[in-house]
């Protein structure tokens, strides 16, 4: 459907079975584009079914897609790491047109009222959502400028990347940041034919919901029934009247990605049902 | 992306394009055409929709035209009867009529060309809306794109009426989603930046008079408030569109995608009227 035949794409934290990154991936492959997909060295996800490999499963799917996939395990709060990843993409695929900032800090004790977040916390999700965020575009905007022929960054910010919620205090000004960061670097890039934008989920069916899940469950409520409502609730605040697949949001990323979206820059465009309109 | 490379994502889907009969809303007519639907070009200038549906006929797309007045409301019920009628039902509408203003500050701007651009821009929407979302809601699917302006984002001096037009057809936009998307219905809005369309040449004319610019110091004055450095095509923004008509934006409702290059908005203020 789209022109990214012979393009380069980097997806970062894109080596969940049911995450958002792969999708991405996958979805920028079947559109004819060479990927780097990265995440962390990760143990297998406990809820998780223990068959799934990670970054090496989605090098297989790309190629079996008829594109060349290359895995980095990397961390994008390091700047050495991410520098590493950008190096890869250039040594293995030779360029880098696209670079997606997926990666973000796994839902933990950092959704808990201010009053009780901890320092490290705090910083753990800035590290991830926001300067892993500023490193990989810095290092994909570098080469961009360089090789001279536009490019596509696109960054995952969130839907409450422009609405506070309860005890998501971390993570909600991690996703501000974002979209603060995206609107300030599509200015300065823009002359470089080179357009930033952001997109905004609201809540997406991920292996993610589940570390959700236990982090903000009562211990006296069992998995399943929290886990239900929070479903129920994502529902009930969505016009479309569903909870969000991992493709909805790789669709509007494999968009942005192509020719069609050439005239847009400094978005942070809301996929997320409906559920905020802002 | 040539149009080859389009796959027919609107393969079949039934679409009504108003102001089709040039600028945006006929950059989209022939966007929407090539992807695979079948459009109907309605626009008040007859002809020259008819020539325009001729030509994308020729170029083996489906698409017809009508004449509408999107400010007669019972016209606008009629016609889309009348296509449902034929093509037994209406996937698609776009909302591209619309007027510019007589650039003019508030004080002395008249109740009639207020209402002008208020009547067309705004209430002919509201008309073709109502009655695309009463077949749709029928259907349980289908989707609406209204084209905004990045004038309704961010207001421009000279023109309230135009700005205060397509503000209001933003929140109609996202007013129509909530109650259409229990329906299945989605219903978004492109705000377009500068486009070198009729429209805009006519309101820079004028522009260019009360600031003494030449027409070509105004081009590139304003091409130079677009971070991207260029004016707008009009296939940037039917690109967009067929986008939001498109499967690929299923989860998109009530958003409204401003398509400027990364322009947000004209914010100089004038100076003091000479008296």
């Amino acid at each position: 459907m789209y022109d990214l035949e012979g393009k380069v794409a980097v997806v970062t934290g894109a080596g969940g079975e049911h995450g958002i990154g792969r999708a991405i991936a996958a979805r920028l492959a079947a559109e004819g584009a060479n990927v780097v997909v990265t995440d962390i060295a990760r143990q297998p996800h406990p809820t998780g079914p223990s068959a799934w490999r990670g970054l090496p499963d989605v090098v297989r799917e790309i190629e079996a897609l008829g594109r060349t996939g290359v895995s980095v395990e990397a961390d994008v709060a390091d700047s050495t790491q991410v520098e590493e990843i950008a190096r890869q993409a250039e040594e293995h695929l030779g360029r880098i047109d696209i670079w997606v900032n997926n990666a973000a800090a796994l839902a933990g004790k950092d959704r808990v009222p201010v009053v009780d977040l901890l320092e490290a916390e705090w910083d753990h999700v800035q590290a991830i959502n926001a300067r892993g965020t500023f490193l990989g575009s810095k290092a994909a905007a570098q080469r961009m400028i360089h090789q001279g022929q536009g490019g596509r960054i696109i960054n995952i910010s969130s839907t409450a990347g422009k609405q506070g919620m309860p005890k998501y205090a971390a993570y909600c000004a991690s996703k501000f940041a974002v979209i603060g960061f995206t609107q300030s670097l599509a200015h300065e890039l823009a002359e470089h034919r080179i357009t930033v934008n952001a997109l905004c989920p609201g809540l997406v069916k991920t292996e993610r919901l589940q570390d959700m899940v236990e982090a903000l469950r009562p211990s006296e409520v069992p998995r399943e029934i929290f886990q239900q409502k929070m479903l129920q609730e994502a529902v009930d605040i969505t016009p479309l009247g569903r909870v969000a697949q991992p493709q909805d949001i790789a669709d509007v990323a494999a968009f942005l990605a192509s020719s069609q979206a050439n005239y847009i820059t400094g978005l942070s465009i809301n996929v997320a049902g409906g559920s905020l309109m802002d | 992306m040539s149009s080859q490379e389009i796959e027919l994502q609107l393969d079949g889907k039934v679409a009504m394009v108003t102001g089709a009969a040039q600028g945006l809303g006929l950059a989209i007519a022939e966007q929407l055409a090539r992807a695979g639907a079948r459009v109907t070009l309605a626009d008040l200038q007859l002809e020259k929709a008819q020539a325009a549906a001729s030509r994308l006929s020729q170029a083996g797309g489906a698409a017809a035209a009508v004449q509408l007045d999107v400010t007669d409301s019972q016209h606008v019920n009629d016609t889309v009867t009348e296509i449902t009628k034929e093509q037994g039902q209406l996937d698609i509408l776009v909302n591209s009529a619309g007027l510019g203003q007589s650039v003019t500050p508030i004080v002395e701007l008249s109740d009639e060309e207020w209402q002008r651009v208020l009547q067309v821009n705004l209430t002919g929407t509201f008309h073709c809306c109502r009655a695309a979302a009463r077949q749709m809601e029928i259907q349980e699917s289908g989707s609406i794109v209204n084209v905004a302006s990045i004038n309704g984002q961010n207001p421009a001096a000279l023109v309230a009426s135009y700005n205060v037009s397509k503000a209001a057809v933003i929140s109609l936009t996202r007013t129509l989603a909530m109650e259409l998307a229990a329906y299945k219905v989605r219903v978004n809005a492109v705000s377009p930046g500068p486009v070198y369309t009729e429209f805009n040449r006519k309101v820079m004319a004028q522009r260019c008079k009360s600031l003494n610019l030449t027409e070509e110091e105004m081009v590139e004055r304003i091409r130079q408030a677009v971070p991207l450095g260029r004016w707008g095509e009009p296939t940037d923004i039917a690109a967009t569109v067929a986008f939001l008509c498109s499967p690929s934006a299923s989860w998109i409702t009530g958003e409204v995608l401003r398509v400027s290059g990364g322009m947000e908005g004209v914010s100089a203020a004038p100076p003091k009227r000479s008296r």
